[in-house]
């Protein structure tokens, strides 16, 4: 990955990030169809936009240990919903990028139609 | 398009799709997952509302003054409040802050309306639950109340609290169960506490005695029913001192059982059973004078045994406001006030009286399927309809039923008969304003006279002050049925003249006030000994084997500290053990001299090692337990179904003690073996090696380490929803059937809170419960008290006169609460 994908990984990572924040997980389909769309010429598109939605919701993950006891979470939650807290760590990060993935795999390809 | 692109387009489109019906809707038992992963929203929020912070605001909108919340070291807020309303505010705010999940379940649960959040799978419990009339009668208490009354501004600005908390909590703040159940949380209504006292009340006096003691006559004749399931307990040692330096055993002979009556009982109310004896949602209180303590000063303890949840039914707190209230101890989320504590003065706590306040009358009515009537003086009267509707989690209309009530109450159809149901629960309950007086009583006698008004449940209140009274009252409404008589018998609803004549007058109230002997207990035993007072109170009493303890306990000691008092709340020893053992080796002597046995020589030889103690690390225990369990079975084969072998009901183990003075009872008999009359001693030793062959089978040899104790019997204290992730299970403690510290069967229920209090010229107290006070699974304060509650062990607790009064080193952080919008 170039430089100027890097670029586009942080600047999208911390949208994602902040776009969660304040509108919720809905955000992560939108940015990766956005991107899909607007980024279609663009190299890997849809890697770029997967790998800043997993970043973003690893720097929300990051913050939220900052504040609190983040593993005990992970401990007795995620055996409620049937997993460990390993599992739960992994699918907070591989949930949305494959939303952003899919998202923008789809949006290009009717951008692509389009055209 | 290349079939590559064409392959990873069909690949995102399934993906996306999958992904996004998952994140929004969930699957199967999963919540959404989008909103549940969400790591700035979903359950990673958790984490940022794990601790309470060091300083922190809020607002209440009609809060008269600001309000300030010290958290102490162990999570207990101290709120510091200029007004009584004010103060009632801002406990319902931080227990919503900490408990809000539990205030709902709770509420739904009393009003029947859990299956908006789980459907089906809970609609039984919901249809039971409004057929019972619970929330109906909490909604016309509320709408009675006077809009000036204590009551009412109480349950108002209580929910003004918890509403405030709601509006003003942050998506991090939102407890997980509702995130997990994809829920919003719904507002707080000021019934909704109602609600909670009749939850209470469902929880400490429902009973189907009436129903199944009906049964037992069809099956074993009126007279037999009587005396297995008495009005008057066999061993007596009552809450009301009798004047005895002990138990008074009053052991008369069991009739034998009559001819069955089977053409009913085989189909009557099949569903009515209760296989179990014994229950432990009981309790245990004590107090001791100032002549029999080490100290000098008045001496209190309770502990209230009750299921064991997480987080705990109880939350503890401290309310003051200057020269009205400065009160400490625990309130039940939902409830407008302390319900069991201390103030500068006085301490109390209580246990379930166990009275018998709820009858059936069998109803004439109009109709089989769909009455409307119900037949009265021989005049049909309407019945009051109320239909109720049952939703799902996503507004489904899921059943519809129409509740009857005549004007006793709720009709229950159940063998193809009508009965109706009163019972005192369904009446005025009087507790929220009764409690609140009582916690600003300035000695015994003030507490007494503020809480005559608490008529359900009814309640030992055990009571002790700083003037060295102690005292204690079974405070509570208890009907006088017609010309004296009891409430074992179902009675026709057609004629008025067997309806409830009023309620026992307060003076009359089993009750104690600095008796002689210088301590008094309860532990849900009778609470008058019939020989001085034959009032019909209830029947089929639990065992007093938890009584005889306490009572043998405090009567062996003259000199009682705190740290006793402590000790008692877990003590091992078990006055069942003391009566029964001994008979059991006796019996099995004399069977061993009759013809040698290998099995029974051995089972004796164990049981006769055992030191009668429920320690953990004990081994015969178990072997005794098993051995009562075949001896019960044994015994009472008569009471089981015609077609199965299910008892209908299991008569109490004061009742098999009572049997054991008469070893030629028709009871004894096993009715398999049809040639031979069993006696006691025949069944007592069949039953201990019955159960040495049984222990070995599920815990292996007796010297494997299979039969210690702590591996058999556990408590364990599961999530309120049931999540085992969230639950503490397996938690090996000191105690067992029939001990101060019970132990049942599935390990559910035991002491809720334990409180030892010492009324000296400053009151000081210790305390624990098994949980924490936060119910936010992330937080250390959710279960960190389990392991001193496990131990035995109890927490010094801070009674603070002031804010400053609560050291920086003391604090974990600072709440204030100030009046407007947020």
């Amino acid at each position: 990955m170039r430089h100027r994908s890097l670029f586009q990984v942080a600047l999208l990572a911390q949208a994602v990030a902040l776009g969660t924040l304040v509108l919720g997980w809905w955000v992560v389909p939108v940015t990766g169809a956005i991107w899909g769309l607007v980024a279609r010429e663009r190299e890997r598109p849809q890697l770029v936009v997967a790998s800043a939605a997993g970043i973003g919701w690893s720097l929300l993950l990051i913050w939220t240990a900052t504040q609190g006891p983040i593993l005990q979470v992970a401990r007795r939650v995620a055996g409620v919903i049937g997993m460990s807290g390993v599992w739960l760590f992994l699918a907070t990060i591989a949930f949305p990028m494959i939303v952003a993935w899919a998202a923008a795999v789809i949006a290009g390809a009717v951008r692509g139609k389009e055209t | 398009m290349t079939p590559i692109r064409v392959a990873r387009l069909a690949l995102a489109t399934v993906l996306l799709a999958g992904t996004l019906y998952v994140g929004s809707c969930g699957v199967d038992s999963w919540p959404p997952i989008g909103q549940l992963l969400d790591p700035a929203g979903g359950i990673w929020a958790l984490a940022r509302s794990a601790d309470i912070p060091e300083t922190a605001s809020g607002r209440i909108a009609s809060l008269e003054g600001t309000v300030e919340v010290v958290y102490d070291t162990r999570a207990v807020p101290h709120i510091f409040a200029s007004s009584i309303d004010d103060a009632i505010r801002a406990l319902g705010y931080v227990v919503a802050r900490d408990r809000l999940f539990q205030l709902e379940a709770q509420t739904r649960a009393t009003a029947g309306r859990l299956s908006e959040w789980g459907g089906r799978n809970v609609l039984n419990v919901d249809r039971s639950q409004r057929a019972l009339g619970l929330a109906w009668s909490a909604e016309e208490e509320f709408a009675a109340l006077d809009s000036e009354s204590l009551e009412m501004r109480l349950v108002q600005a209580y929910a003004e609290g918890v509403n405030a908390w709601i509006d003003e909590m942050r998506p991090a703040d939102v407890p997980f169960e509702y995130r997990f159940l994809g829920k919003e949380p719904m507002p707080w209504e000021p019934v909704h506490s109602l609600y909670l006292m009749k939850r209470m009340g469902y929880t400490l006096t429902y009973s189907t005695h009436d129903l199944w003691h009906w049964q037992v006559e069809n099956l074993v004749g009126r007279e037999a029913a009587a005396a297995l399931f008495p009005v008057a307990s066999p061993i007596q040692e009552p809450i009301q001192p009798n004047g005895n330096n002990g138990p008074r055993y009053d052991y008369q002979p069991l009739p034998p059982p009559d001819v069955p009556h089977m053409q009913r009982a085989g189909d009557v109310m099949a569903g009515v059973v209760n296989a179990d004896g014994e229950s432990v949602l009981g309790s245990n209180n004590w107090a001791v004078s100032p002549s029999r303590s080490a100290t000098g000063n008045a001496l209190l303890a309770g502990d209230p045994h009750l299921d064991l949840t997480m987080p705990s039914i109880w939350y503890e707190v401290h309310l003051v406001v200057p020269g009205e209230l400065d009160v400490y101890g625990v309130t039940i989320p939902g409830i407008p006030g302390i319900v069991i504590g201390f103030n500068r003065d006085v301490a109390w706590s209580l246990t379930n009286t166990g009275a018998d306040v709820l009858d059936y009358y069998q109803e004439v009515v109009d109709d089989g399927e769909r009455p409307t009537q119900y037949l009265l003086d021989r005049e049909w009267q309407p019945l009051e309809l109320r239909v109720e509707q049952f939703f799902g989690p996503h507004g489904e209309l899921l059943a519809v039923d129409t509740v009857r009530r005549s004007r006793r109450g709720p009709l229950v159809h159940t063998g193809g008969e009508y009965f109706s149901m009163r019972w005192v629960v369904l009446e005025h309950s009087g507790a929220i304003d009764a409690l609140f007086e009582g916690s600003r009583a300035k000695s015994v006698d003030e507490f007494l006279s503020n809480t005559e008004g608490f008529f359900s449940p009814a309640q030992n209140m055990i009571v002790a002050d700083r003037g060295g009274n102690i005292a204690i009252r079974s405070t509570g409404m208890y009907p006088i049925r017609p010309d004296g008589g009891s409430g074992t018998e179902i009675r026709h609803g057609a004629d008025s003249r067997n309806d409830w004549q009023g309620y026992l007058p307060v003076d009359r109230y089993p009750s104690s006030l600095n008796p002689n002997q210088g301590f008094l207990a309860s532990a849900n035993q009778q609470p008058v000994d019939p020989a001085l007072d034959d009032g019909y109170l209830g029947v089929n009493w639990p065992s007093p084997w938890r009584a005889m303890r306490i009572n043998e306990l405090l009567r062996s000691n003259p000199q009682v500290t705190p740290e006793d008092m402590r000790a008692y709340q877990t003590d091992p020893g078990n006055a069942k053990a003391d009566l029964f053992v001994p008979a059991f080796l006796e019996a099995a002597e004399r069977v061993l001299e009759r013809e040698p046995n290998e099995v029974l020589e051995q089972a004796a030889r164990l049981l006769r090692e055992w030191d009668r103690r429920y320690t953990k690390e004990n081994e015969r225990a178990v072997l005794f337990e098993t051995a009562m369990n075949e001896l019960t079975r044994s015994t009472w084969d008569e009471l089981e179904m015609p077609r199965g072998t299910r008892r209908i009901a299991t008569p109490t183990q004061a009742v098999l003690a009572q049997l054991l003075a008469f070893p030629d009872n028709a009871w004894w008999d096993d009715l398999s073996t049809a040639t031979v009359t069993e006696t006691r001693d025949d069944i007592m030793a069949a039953s201990l090696e019955s159960a040495l062959e049984v222990t070995r089978q599920e815990y292996g040899p007796p010297e494997s380490g299979g039969w210690r104790w702590e591996g058999i019997r556990q408590n364990n204290i599961r999530h309120i929803l049931g999540f085992r992730a969230l639950s503490v299970l397996g938690i090996p403690v000191q105690g067992g059937p029939g001990n101060l510290n019970p132990s049942s069967g599935n390990g559910g229920q035991g002491a809720s809170w334990r409180m030892v209090v010492e009324l000296g010229p400053e009151v000081t107290a210790r305390t624990t419960y098994p949980g924490g006070q936060s119910g936010n699974p992330a937080s250390r304060w959710y279960d960190n008290r389990i392991e001193q509650w496990a131990a035995g062990e109890l927490e010094p607790v801070l009674f603070p006169w002031d804010v400053e009064g609560i050291g920086v080193e003391s604090r974990l952080g600072v709440l204030s609460l100030r009046a407007g919008d947020r």
